[in-house]
Order: structure tokens, then sequence, then C-alpha cells
């Protein structure tokens, strides 16, 4: 088992690795090919040449890509020393550079933006969860009945509907129109816990939507699976009751690919709801990304979408072992 | 990692529990079941009638007196620039509206936008089967250390930011480059991103399949006779896979348009003045749906009509051929 | 990016110049309406003269809030027009401009006056006055300010700001900044003289008559430097002015409280009547609308106007606009580039041709309607000095002339029409509308045009300022705006339409135009010493430029703003193009 996860966690370690190198020559590599110097948007809005030339090499966007790689690396793991002007300035681990935009740590704009994020998804995360499992496995239990088939067809409505239009018709009714959730803008937990609830509720119903329909669809098609198992059918024929049945043997076999599923929402999620957070304004993982591709802000790009992949592949790991522990068979793998 | 994860906006394609299904008889089942199946031939239709609208949209804009790009000036309250008259300005002449800003005709663009949205979804899909078939076949036919390395490049793309990833790489792209400009290059970046990212899906149940299917009797039959790898995949592995690889296309493809649609709502689409849902959403986005809510409306249930028929469709078709299925 | 900037003289105001807060009488009942059922005639609140709820009150927060954060904090490295005005918080300079509505007259700060030059323009010498001090409470002395204009030099270092001193006090060998200076005291500079701690003397190596102008502007901000922090600067700029950083997240919110060390007896500009200014950024425009109008904050610092839904209301509730808004010509002018250098555009009938087909009535529609804009025939707006006005491409309610625009065509040698490209910025909406408008205005004409997006971070650097790229890529047309760094005709015409400014890179001429009549009116212009010498030259300018058809000036912009109901002293400062910040109160 420890070697299981050993090996999980340095392929992930690889995979996060592999995606670190991809994004920078994405960023770093594709514009220099296509003849543009990003040194150039830093220089102010009509650089000279020579400007040019100092912010490139103030930049180190003149060094060799590979030690550009290498010192972003190291930076991350052991820090940087940078050229500030009188001064050098000591970029503390987890260095992600400064950004090019307002020269503030990278870090500093990821810690900013995390806590919403995570407001967002967990809050979501919650919501979707209790009710996509409950209607799941209630429609399982049901099949067939009209409960089952009034929310499948809910379900497959939910998942055909983008999140950004949920959204916007959530925003104009309850924001605008209604007016229950005026003001809709990111105010920290320990700021005001009943105003943080009440201005991300929309934003967690929106997402909790799409996600619960999901959720009910994956959990029936799973109970579904488990009641036709052999071992279910043997112990309705022992006489076992139907509730120990479906609680006891059942609902454990079935909520098992429902948990690993998601472990892995959970870790997208936690990179950035992009779509979610540009709707409602919230200016998390997500959004704040998208901000810095249209800036050009590469370290910031870099940061977020490495921190973004590694939540990913951080639960990956976890839902693998996870996995091995509940199935040994899948070890393996 | 035995599951697909997918980007927030879409609907994760179904999870590769299919089991295999062999048998032309399989064909002949699957259709008297389909035919009973009122919601199935429903969303058929509709499907097709999307697919009929998108092809025939010139046609059919010329019928309605309208036409996607001509702005109406005259239209438009002078004094903020929204549609004049209720429900984002819908009369005779413009079914469903004009559009803020400029007038145009909201039904044409609508009609329009379904060219791109299939256009990309279905191009994009095409290319992921072909690509996820290929690597799915070879990865579970070959196995050892290429079909591991297949196996690990679908964790890798899986694992993806993939949104962000899509938009940074169409961010990056200028307008013009490999020797192509315009619409033709965004069009062509826009099916290689999502069909590049949507392969490991079908790969995984086609690796699936074929791990299953190779143990099979048929398949040791052929080996041998002689028959080589190629030959086996082609003509023995192929043929058996064709049923699961139609489902799941007919599921890839809600998923890609509703990719495409986000792209665009991102801002990464199409370009002006090219009519596209995401973008028409973009542009509502913008403060514009709270004055003329009817803006926002038209394209988001167009986007929402046309995935729910393909899913729909693609639900009844895996029930027809594997009952035992989800719903 | 460019700060916009108009400039009223004394004598020589303009009708339609200036702050307004909605005076407009009756007669301005019937509203847009949500979604507008009537297109009938609303009256637009005009611009007017005036100051709005003076008030010498202090106390109080002034609660105000952003799209998004400051460029920079760093006095050398901002460029926004709304971030120069917010840095008169905390920043002074040797001049200021002067705090009193329309007023383009510039005033001492920590100079003791406004220097004229002995020699034609090339030598400047400011005095500074006694009692200023940092925030620390050390001294303000003349070192402390060649010192941050020293900064402006380090360009690795310290970007983004404005370069103007650098090309007036470049020194031969080239002065690289303070860090690369040899000298221990770093104050290598040799074309700024400090004979002692209250002197300062410049040497510029051209005249320069507009130079007290840059002098006003940020870059003449003390800097000291045992506190400088090169491009960590931003985090916490050393105050000279009455406000001083308290807490500050980048990208989230700043709180600036009082400076201790501020002697108000030595600032004739600065009011400083709140206790404190809370700045939160990073808002959605709907969020900011909702939370001005409910007064839970006073003022939006963009400025850049209301979302389409507030503006909707406000032209249907002639109360509440005429009590909370404010609707100004921004002295900001979008035009349309039209390059010389990429055929057909080389010949002037077709560009003549595109003039005459653009519907300037759909470009203010494309904005959002007449409170985003109104139809601009010139270049320069009506708020500026010596603006003149004429229209050389005369159109019938300046919706384009399609038979006038095909007779060009033909003369140009394209009867049928061509193809061409038109860049804009993607991740700007409106400009987007704008430019799609444009499009269906020229198929109109045979010409078609290709729509290339570029993000705005890279638009004029990497895309409009390089003309070789222009060329190359064929973008015979881009949509662009603009407004003076300075409230003169000089600061606005100067790098957009002289000829000899022409760069390789970092290219502000974007159409390439070389007309010499245009670039004698400049140098006439600048050297006139009385109004009608100077009116002649400026009018020649933007004749020649508009004559030229290389650029189209298509709308003069404007913003509808709104304030909370208690905030006092609300007047239009052209040296910022908006309200000026420093002069804002919240007790009535």
């Amino acid at each position: 088992m420890a070697g299981f996860v050993i090996r999980r966690v340095l392929g992930g370690i690889v995979i996060l690795w592999l995606i670190s190198v991809i994004t920078f020559l994405l960023f770093f590599l594709v514009p220099k090919t296509l003849g543009s110097n990003p040194a150039i948007l830093f220089a102010g809005r009509s650089p000279s040449e020579a400007a040019v030339a100092a912010v490139t090499k103030k930049l180190g966007l003149d060094d060799p890509l590979v030690v550009q790689y290498w010192n972003f690396l190291k930076g991350i793991f052991v820090g940087r020393h940078y050229n500030a002007g009188p001064d050098t300035t000591y970029c503390p681990p987890p260095c992600f550079g400064y950004s090019f935009k307002n020269s503030q740590p990278v870090w500093d704009e990821i810690t900013r933006a995390l806590p919403i994020t995570f407001s967002l998804a967990l809050g979501a995360a919650v919501l979707f969860l209790v009710s996509g499992v409950g209607i799941g496995i209630l429609s399982a239990l049901r099949r067939g009945q009209l409960i089952d088939r009034a929310a499948m067809t809910l379900a497959l409505g939910a998942v055909s509907l983008p999140v950004y239009f949920t959204g916007l018709v959530m925003l104009l009714l309850v924001s605008y129109e209604w007016r229950l959730f005026p003001n809709i803008h990111y105010v920290p937990f320990l700021d005001n816990p009943l105003l943080w609830a009440r201005n991300l509720l929309p934003a967690w119903i929106v997402l909790a939507f799409l996600y619960s329909a999901m959720y009910a669809r994956l959990t029936r098609a799973s109970m579904l699976d488990v009641l036709g198992e052999d071992y279910i059918r043997t112990a309705r024929a022992k006489g076992l009751p139907e509730h120990q049945v479906v609680g006891k043997h059942a609902l454990r076999a079935a909520l098992t690919p429902v948990v690993t599923i998601f472990g892995l929402d959970l870790g997208s999620l936690l990179g950035g709801a992009v779509l979610t957070e540009t709707t409602f304004g919230f200016r998390g993982l997500g959004k704040t990304s998208i901000e810095a591709i249209s800036t050009g802000d590469l370290p910031t790009i870099l940061g977020v979408t490495i921190f973004a992949a590694g939540f990913v592949v951080l639960a990956n790991i976890l839902v693998d072992v996870f996995y091995a522990v509940v199935d040994p068979r899948v070890r393996p793998t | 990692m035995a599951v697909p994860v997918m980007v927030e906006p879409t609907e994760r394609p179904p999870s590769p529990s299919a089991r295999p299904v062999a048998g032309r008889s399989l064909w002949r089942i699957a259709w008297s079941r389909l035919r009973k199946d009122k919601v199935a031939l429903a969303s058929g239709a509709f499907v097709l009638l999307v697919v009929l609208v998108a092809v025939f949209a010139p046609a059919l804009t010329a019928l309605a007196g309208t036409t996607p790009d001509e702005p109406n000036y005259d239209l438009l309250n002078p004094i903020n620039a929204m549609p004049a008259g209720s429900f984002g300005g819908i009369s005779a002449d413009h079914i469903l509206g004009v559009e803020p800003l400029n007038g145009r005709d909201v039904f044409a663009r609508v009609v329009y936008g379904a060219r791109i949205s299939l256009l990309v979804a279905a191009l994009a899909t095409l290319l992921s089967v072909v690509l996820g078939t290929a690597m799915g076949l070879i990865s579970g036919y070959v196995g050892g250390w290429i079909g591991g390395l297949i196996a690990r490049l679908m964790d890798l793309l899986l694992a993806f930011p993939l949104l962000l990833f899509a938009i940074a790489i169409v961010a990056v792209i200028p307008d013009s480059a490999f020797g192509l400009g315009g619409n033709t290059l965004r069009l062509f970046i826009l099916v290689f991103i999502i069909g590049f990212f949507s392969w490991p899906y079908i790969g995984r149940i086609v690796r699936g399949q074929v791990l299953s299917l190779k143990e099979k009797d048929f398949v040791a039959a052929a080996r041998g006779t002689g028959a080589g790898p190629i030959r086996i995949m082609v003509h023995e592995l192929l043929p058996n896979l064709v049923a699961p690889i139609l489902v799941y296309t007919t599921l890839l493809i809600p998923t890609n348009i509703l990719f495409e649609a986000a792209l665009s709502y991102l801002g990464v689409g199409v370009r002006p003045p090219t009519a596209s849902w995401g973008d028409m959403l973009a542009t509502a986005a913008d403060g514009l749906f709270r004055v003329d809510p009817m803006f926002m409306i038209v394209p988001g249930v167009a986007i929402f009509l046309t995935v729910l028929a393909f899913n729909l469709l693609g639900d009844a078709l895996r029930d027809a051929f594997d009952p035992r299925g989800g719903g | 990016m460019r700060k916009h900037s108009v400039w009223i003289r004394a004598g020589v105001l303009v009708a339609a110049g200036g702050l307004v807060l909605a005076a407009c009488g009756g007669g301005d009942d019937e509203g847009g309406g949500t979604g507008g059922s009537t297109p009938g005639a609303v009256e637009i609140p005009t611009t007017t003269d005036q100051l709005f709820y003076p008030s010498d009150k202090k106390g109080g927060t002034l609660k105000a809030l952003s799209g998004s954060d400051c460029d920079s904090w760093d006095p050398a490295r901002t460029y926004y027009a709304t971030c120069w005005d917010q840095q008169r918080w905390i920043s002074r300079s040797l001049l200021n401009y002067k705090q009193a509505p329309n007023s383009a007259e510039l005033v001492p700060d920590l100079a003791t006056e406004v220097p004229t030059s002995p020699d034609g323009g090339k030598t400047w010498t400011y005095t500074l006055k006694d009692g200023i001090k940092f925030e620390d409470g050390s001294p303000i002395t003349s070192k402390d300010i060649k010192y941050g204009i020293e900064r402006v030099f380090a360009t690795d270092i310290i970007n983004g700001g404005p370069t103007y001193v650098i090309d007036y006090l470049q020194t031969e060998p080239a002065y690289e900044g303070p860090y690369k200076d040899p000298s221990p005291d770093k104050l290598g500079l040799t074309s700024i003289e400090t004979p002692d701690d209250k002197t300062l003397i410049f040497h510029l190596n051209k005249p320069f008559n507009d130079w007290n102008f840059i002098m006003a502007s940020p870059s003449a901000t003390p800097v000291p430097q045992a506190k400088d922090t090169g491009d960590q600067y931003t985090a916490h700029p050393v105050a000279s002015g009455p406000y001083k950083f308290d807490k500050y997240v980048p990208n989230q919110s700043l709180t600036l409280v009082r400076n201790d060390q501020w002697d108000p007896a030595t600032d004739e500009v600065n009011k400083a009547l709140p206790d404190s200014i809370e700045i939160t950024m990073g808002l959605e425009a709907a969020d900011i609308d909702n939370r001005i109008l409910n007064g839970d904050a006073d003022i939006f610092l963009d400025q850049t106007g209301v979302d389409t839904a507030l503006r909707t209301q406000l032209l249907s509730d002639p109360e509440l606009r005429k009590a909370r808004t404010t609707v100004d010509l921004s002295g900001f002018l979008r035009y349309m580039s039209v390059t010389t250098t990429v055929k057909p555009f080389d010949n002037i009938h077709c560009r003549n041709a595109v003039a005459y087909a653009v519907n300037k009535q759909a470009q203010v529609l494309a904005r959002g309607g007449p409170t985003a804009g109104a139809p601009a025939p010139t270049m320069l707006p009506p708020t500026v000095a010596y603006y003149a006005d004429f229209d050389l491409f005369p159109t019938p309610n300046s919706a384009g002339d399609i038979e006038k625009a095909k007779a060009e065509l033909e003369a140009c040698g394209q009867p049928d029409g061509f193809s061409t490209k038109l860049t804009a910025r993607g991740n700007r909406p409106a400009e987007v509308a704008q430019a799609t408008a444009i499009q269906s205005d020229l198929k109109k004409i045979g010409i078609n045009v290709t729509i290339e997006k570029f993000d705005s971070s890279q638009y004029f650097s990497a895309v409009l300022g390089i003309p070789k790229n222009m060329q190359d890529k064929g973008y015979g047309l881009a949509m662009t705006g603009w407004g003076a760094d300075w409230p003169s005709p000089y600061g606005f015409f100067s790098s957009i339409v002289d000829g000899r400014k022409i760069l390789d890179q970092g290219n502000s001429n974007y159409a390439e135009l070389n007309d010499p009549v245009v670039n004698k009116g400049i140098d006439d212009g600048l050297a006139a010493t009385e109004d009608g010498a100077a009116q002649t030259a400026w009018t020649t300018v933007d004749k020649g430029v508009v004559q030229s058809a290389a650029y189209i000036p298509l709308i003069y912009d404007k913003a509808m703003n709104i304030y909370s109901d208690r905030i006092t002293n609300v007047f239009f400062t052209p040296g910022f193009n908006m309200v000026n910040f420093a002069a804002l109160g919240v007790v009535r």
C-alpha cells in the first residue's frame, strides 16, 4: 500500500512538472516564436527600443529558456533574488515570481484569490453532494416511477444548461429584479459570515444545480448497478429488511464511484470555477487567471495555472488512494 | 485515475462503465428499442431540425427577410441604444427582437449561430473520435510501454485545467498565423483545441473495451490465422467498437457545443460580425441583459435546447445498446 | 491608458465644456424606460461650468470604488488618468492644477511660484517652499525631487509611466537612472542642478514651452532616496501630500489616513476634507453602480460612467439625475486611424471614401447613446483650447454618405471596393461594437473589412506602435482613442500626428501621417505667444489632419457618472479630465 501511494505521488509530481513545462513553453516560447516580446507589454504605452531592451534584460527574457525555467523552478522551492533597483529583494519560497503588471508577488495574488475560490467551491460542494446523492438514491429506489422520471428529466435539463446562462438568469432575478441579493460581491468569511454566505449563495446554487444533476445521474446509475449485483440479491433473498440491504450493503458500494468523482470535481473546482467566477464577478483563481491572460501577465498565468493543476493532481492522487483502500483490485494500475 | 474529469461548464461524458457490446443483431435490437422510445425520436427530430436550420440558414433568414449582420439603427431607442419596443424589440419583421447597440436581427443571428456551434462541435468531435479510437486501440491492444505511455498521456490531459488552458492557447495565437487568417484560423483553432482536449474520453472507453475484447476467442482465432496487429485492430476489434463509439460520440457533441460556447463566452471564439451563441451571451452579460433580458434568453435557450436534444438522444442510444446502463 | 486631458483657458471657454450636474430644466421627463418604449427625444443633461455642493466641512470617510487597482502607486510608473488624480491625495509635485471648476491654470504646489523661462523654454528654475515634509517628518529638499525625476530614467526598473522627462533632460552620454549611477550621491543627472536644498534648475536639451505642465504631473513628485524600494515602491510610496498609506492589499483595497507631517499652511491646493479614504478595487460595474446609488459608497474613481442599466434608470428619473449625476465631455477623442502606408490607403481618395462612409451616429449608439459621446467632426474636442468647429466631410445627420463615398472610391480607382483589416481591442466590448458598426458601414460601399482583435495590454505597444508590423500585416484601419497628457493642444497633437515623430517602435502616429502643413502648424502653435496666432496654427493643424483622412474623428467621449448624496466639492479639472478627487469631501 505504501508503495502504491508513493508511486502515485511520484506520478502526480511528474504530471505537475510536465504541466509546468508545457505552460512555460506555451507562454514563453510561443510568443517568442511568433515574434512578439513580452517585455514590450511592460515598458509603457509607447516604449522606445532602449526601454524594451532594458526591460527584456531585467525580466531575464533574454536568457535561454532552460535558464528561465530553472530560475522559475528554483523560486518555487528555494526562493529567488530579484533586482528591484536600489538593491535586490528576496522572494521567499514558494516564489512564483513577481507580476509583470504591478510588481507584486504572484504568491500574494494567489493567496488573495484562494479564499474566494475555496468559499465558492466548498459551499457549492456541500450543496450538490447532499442534493445530488439524495436525489440519485431516491431515483434508483423508485426506478421507473414518476419521481424518478421527473428527477432524471430535470437532471438532464440541468446538465444541458451552461452555468453562465443560469448564472445570468439567477443574477437578473434574485439580484436585480427581486433584490433579494443586491450588490453581489465577495465578503471575507471572517469579516461577516452572514454576508459572506448571502453573497455566495446564488453562485453556490447555480453551481450546485449543474453538479447535483450530474451527481443524481451518477448515483442513480451506480446504485442500479449495485442493486443488480448478486450479493444484493442474495441479501434480499435471505430476507434482510430493505433498509438494511440498501443502507448497509448497496450504499457503500454505490457511493464509491461517486466519492471518486467528487474528489476530482472538487479538485478542478478549487483550481478555479472560471465561468461562474466570471459571471458573478468573484475574483478567485479562475477569474484572476483570465484577467492575467488578457493582460499578458506571464508570471501570474504560470503561477495560477500550476496552482490550479496542483489541486487537480492532488485530487487525483487522493482519489486513487481512496479507491485503493476501498477496492484493492485497482491497485495494479 | 479511472474517471474522466471535465471542466466546470460542461457535462462530464459518461464514465466508461459500459460493457462491451458485440454482435450484429445488437443493431437490430437497438433500432427496435429506439423506435419505441418517443423521447428518443423527438430529440432525434429536434437534432435533425437544428442541423437543417444550420445548413439552410441563408435560405431561412432570406425567407424571414433578415440578415445576421445588417444593423438597424432606427429600431433602437436613440437615448440609450437599447431596442425600441418591449421584449427586446420583437416585431413581425424581427420575431426574436433586435440586438442592443446596433439593432441586428436576433433571429438571424441565432440561426447563423447554430452553424458555428454545430460545425465546431461536429468537427471537434470527429477529431477526438478519430484520435481517441486510434489511441485507445493502440493503448489497449498493443499494451506494453506504448500502451502505458498513451494511458498516462490521457491522464495528463485530463489533469489539465482545460478551460484555462484552451483560452490561454487561443490567446497566444495571433489573428493570423500558419498562413491562415480570419475566421478560418479561429475555427481551425477552436476545432483543434476542443478536439484535442476531448479525445481521452473516447480513448479511455475504447481502451477499456479493447482490453476485454482482446481476451475473446475471435481475436485469438484471428491471431491464430497469422493476422498482424493492425489487421486485428481494424478488422476484428473496430467493428465491435462501433456501437459504443457511436453512443459516446453522440454524448460528446453536446459537451463540445458547451465547450465552444464557453470559449466564445470568454471572448476567444469566432470574430465579429460572425454570430455565435456564446458570444451573444457574453455581449449580453456585459450589463445589457439587465435592460434587455431577451437578448440573453434567446441564445441561452438555443444552447439549452440543442444540448438537451443531443443529450436525450445520446442517452436513448446508450439505453438501446445497453439497457443496463443509466437512465 | 494615456490620461485624458482638456484645456479651458480663461477667456477661451467653450460652450460645451466642463462639469455638469445635470442641469437640465424641464422637458426631459420622458425617459428611456426599460427597454425603451418611446424613442422620443429626451434632453440629455449638458455640461456646465460649476462647483457642485461646495463645503469646507472636514471629517468622515470618503468611500471610493474602482474597477481595478491602479497600474502603479509609484508616482513615476502610473499612467492612468484616474491614478494621476488619486496620486494627489498622497503626493505633491512642483506645480499643480488650480482647484476651481474647469480651470487648467497651473499654481505652485511644492514650489513657491510658477516660473517662466528666461531663454525661450530651455531653462526652468523652481524654488521650494519652507516647512514641506515627508510622512516620516524628514524635510523635502530639491534633491528628493531630482531623485524622483532621475528614477524615470531607470527604464528597466521604473517603467510604465510617461517618459517626457527623458525626452527633454537626457544627456550625452545617456543617463541610465540612479540605480546605475556611479556618483556616490546617486544624483548624477547633470541637466538638473540643485545648488541648494531649495532650488532646482532644469536645463532642457531643446526648448519646450509646455514644461510647467510636466512639472505638474506625478513625474515631478519627490522620492526620498533612503526609502526608495525600486520596483517595490508601489507597495508604499512615501507621502508628501495630505494622506498616507495605511493598509494596502493590491487588487483589493487601500486605506489612506491623514499624514500628520503635512502642513496645510504650505498647501494652497489640497483641502483634505475627509479624515480618511477607503478605496475598494476590482468590482463589477453593476456592483459599483448599486453601492453608490444606495449610499454605500461615494464615487466611482474610474469615472468612465454608469452601466447600461443605471443609465437607463437615470434617463427616466430627472430628479435623481439632477441631484446625483454629472455628464462630462471627457476631452477624450475616439478616432480611427487609416494607415497611409497600407494599400490602397496610400491614395487619399480611398481614405476619403472611408471618411464619408462612416456613420458617426452608429458609433455613438455602439458606445451606449448620447450620454456616452457625441459625433466628432474635428480632432480637437470642444473642451480643448483653440477648438474650432468645422466639418470637412459633412454627411446628413453625421450618418455617412454612401454616394459621396462611392464617388471617392471611383476616384481612387477602386470602384468595386477592396478588402482590408481593422484592428480593435477585443477586451473592450464597446470598441468591438464600434468596429463592427464600421465594418457594416464600409460593406455598403464594397469595402470588406476583417476585424482583428487584440488585448489592450499589447494593442498600442506591440501592434499599432510598430509601423512595420502594420504594413506587414496589412492593418489598414485601426480603432483608437486619445486624450492628451497635459491640457494643451500641443499635448493633444504632438505625439499623434507629427510626421517627424514616426518611430520604428513606440510609434503613436499610427497612420504614419507626414504632412508638412500639419508639421509646421504644430511648430507655429507651440511657438505662438498670442491667442490669434495660436488659434490659426492649431486650426490649421486640426483641418490638415482631418483633410488628410488619415485620421477619422468619430466621437467626443462623454461619461455619465453618479455620486453619493453626501459628497461635496464636485467639479471638473481639465488637467485630469475628470472630477478633482483631492477636493472632495463627505460632510454637507
